[in-house]
């Protein structure tokens, strides 16, 4: 065997080991990158934009809430949890709402009732509570079609 | 509205999982062509002729990589699609070195490639959901360190080449420390996971210093002083570092604090500096990497040979199958990247680093992604275990820190290595395919 073929043989096997690293690295950014059509962002919108928050439900507005119910993580969408006197939301037992997830704080936040309107209040959590995509200061009146997160938990007014 | 969604979502993972398996299936058929192409370019080298086992050796690792692919599109259809092409692009590239250095040990290393693709589908089809192992973290600490116990044994335990980690069951030895650190990591995750609050807080005064409440330590570190005990004592240097390097990667990550990290390298130069002025073995090493060239002939041969393996490969390589072979010991499993390094040069060997580098980066992307706290954490461990190790070997190698015999992941010569390295891989693509069916959120709020 000529050893001028074994070369040649050698650089072609080095160039086919680096275009295999090319298609990974091309479906490395495939993954990182997620086209606009892409599945995974249109069925679920993030909710950080403003217009998405804005539930269907918004058109009640004026009227008091009286459920909270969960949205996301899709695994636990659905979930009701019905308003009324004091309800504490955090990932601590003790808790009228416990929200077992990541990011949430084991006390995060409270949901009350007063003067026939609903309000939120944030306990001190590390990650803070979010209403309607802004942090929460205070305590912030809060409608029916209004969401607020607590860590990765997305919860609804209705 | 919480309806449409779900059901929308079940199509979005559908998606996801059909566009990531057939990106795996390009890339393991890719990877398929490249290790046959080197397998016959080393026997072309080596004896002018294609190896006569070419039609048997095709088709073995045709199943092989088939039978773990069809299984991931069974079981785990929405786990990363870069892992395992990655893996057997490392395996097969370590097996046609090793089949080019030993024949009597590939035949070796064929069945336990065999026996850790068995391993890789057992462990994807029991362990269901990451989440069952964090019930059992306990116990999991306890096989850890009962583990790497085993070759201390009398009986059971076995002395080869200056360290006590094997461990003879009749005819099969094997290293039961590859599998404790597996073992250990789902512990620590646990653990970490269930007090990271706990670990974050510094709740204790000792003198001038805030430091989190002791008694929430003590578990892990005894799990932790035991293990390193273990380790020094049996002469395995290369384990104990790469143990200690997981420990403190862990704690930093589910704490976020980083006075860990300055805590981790205090105590590793304090550890160094004792075990340097108290083991005769410690100091020879370090001398060894330092200058080699005082004793070429006696201790400093192997780093030598190997310094002489990685100048005479040059940029592309003498060639697979023309390089010298049989000359450094351990070659086929301490010294398989000095091969590598010398038959396909400064191009082959990096391709084995970048390899290394892609892994870990899938690792610390399926850690990211993971929305539950244990399995993010248990990723990001797995991928240290597997990074880090490779990094100690390879920097062994390349002299560019003291030698300490340990495998190259996937690459070396090592059945207990090789079974272990692969549950490890099902273990991350059973993590990836939890968090990508959860769909991963976005998080707003941090």
């Amino acid at each position: 065997m000529p050893e001028q073929l074994l070369t040649v043989l050698k650089l072609c096997l080095l160039a086919l080991l680096y275009l295999f690293f090319l298609r990974v690295l091309r479906a490395v950014w495939a993954e990182v990158t997620p086209p606009k059509a892409a599945a995974e962002s249109a069925v679920v919108p993030p909710p950080s934009k403003p217009p998405k928050i804005k539930s269907v439900r918004a058109s009640k507005k004026g009227s008091v809430p009286t459920k909270l119910t969960v949205v996301e993580p899709i695994a636990r969408a659905g979930a009701d949890f019905p308003l009324g006197g004091d309800l504490t939301l955090g990932r601590a037992p003790g808790c009228s709402v416990v929200l077992d997830e990541q990011y949430v704080s084991q006390v995060h936040s409270r949901v009350f009732q007063r003067d026939n309107s609903v309000f939120v209040e944030d306990l001190g959590s590390t990650n803070g509570t979010w209403l309607n995509g802004v942090r929460a200061v205070g305590q912030m009146h809060a409608r029916p079609g209004d969401r607020i997160q607590i860590g990765n938990v997305i919860l609804e007014f209705r | 509205m919480t309806v449409p969604t779900r059901a929308a979502s079940k199509d979005a993972v559908a998606l996801v999982s059909g566009r990531r398996r057939t990106t795996e299936l390009g890339l393991l058929i890719l990877a398929f062509i490249v290790i046959v192409g080197l397998y016959a370019l080393a026997s072309l080298g080596r004896n002018a002729s294609v190896p006569a086992n070419i039609g048997p050796f095709l088709a073995a690792v045709l199943a092989l990589v088939l039978v773990a692919h069809l299984v991931v599109r069974k079981v785990a259809p929405a786990a990363d699609a870069l892992l395992l092409p990655l893996a057997a692009l490392l395996n097969g590239m370590g097996y046609v070195f090793i089949a080019r250095l030993n024949d009597d040990l590939a035949g070796l290393q064929a069945a336990w490639t065999a026996a850790g693709i068995t391993c890789f589908v057992l462990t994807l089809v029991l362990v269901k959901d990451i989440k069952v192992l964090q019930r059992y973290r306990y116990t999991f600490g306890l096989i850890g360190v009962l583990l790497l116990l085993m070759p201390l044994l009398p009986v059971l335990g076995n002395e080869i080449n200056g360290s006590r980690i094997w461990v003879s069951l009749g005819p099969i030895g094997f290293q039961p420390g590859e599998f404790a650190k597996i073992a250990l990591a789902i512990f620590f995750a646990g653990y970490l996971q269930e007090n990271r609050e706990l670990l974050s807080v510094a709740t204790f005064r000792l003198g001038p210093f805030s430091i989190p409440d002791p008694k929430h330590f003590a578990p892990i570190l005894l799990a932790w002083g035991v293990a390193l005990a273990v380790m020094i004592f049996q002469r395995d240097l290369g384990s104990a570092l790469l143990f200690f390097v997981l420990f403190v990667v862990m704690l930093w990550v589910a704490t976020g604090r980083a006075a860990y990290l300055v805590a981790g390298v205090i105590l590793f130069a304090t550890g160094a500096a004792l075990a340097y002025s108290q083991f005769s073995h410690v100091q020879q090493r370090v001398e060894v990497w330092l200058d080699p060239w005082t004793d070429p002939q006696g201790v400093g041969y192997q780093i030598v040979q190997s310094v002489y393996a990685l100048s005479w490969g040059g940029v592309v390589g003498t060639g697979p199958g023309l390089g010298i072979s049989g000359r450094i010991p351990f070659e086929e499993t301490d010294f398989i990247f000095a091969i590598i390094a010398e038959e396909l040069g400064l191009l082959g060997s990096t391709a084995v680093l970048c390899t290394f580098l892609l892994m870990v980066g899938s690792g610390l992307r399926i850690a990211r992604r993971c929305s539950d706290g244990f399995g993010s954490l248990l990723a990001v461990g797995l991928t240290t275990l597997i990074g880090v190790q490779a990094f100690i070997i390879v920097g062994g190698v390349i002299r560019l820190m003291p030698l300490t015999g340990i495998t190259l992941p996937f690459v070396s010569y090592g059945g207990s290595s090789l079974v272990a390295n692969y549950v490890l891989l099902a273990l991350l693509l059973r993590i990836s395919d939890g968090a990508s069916r959860r769909v991963p959120q976005p998080v707003l709020a941090r």
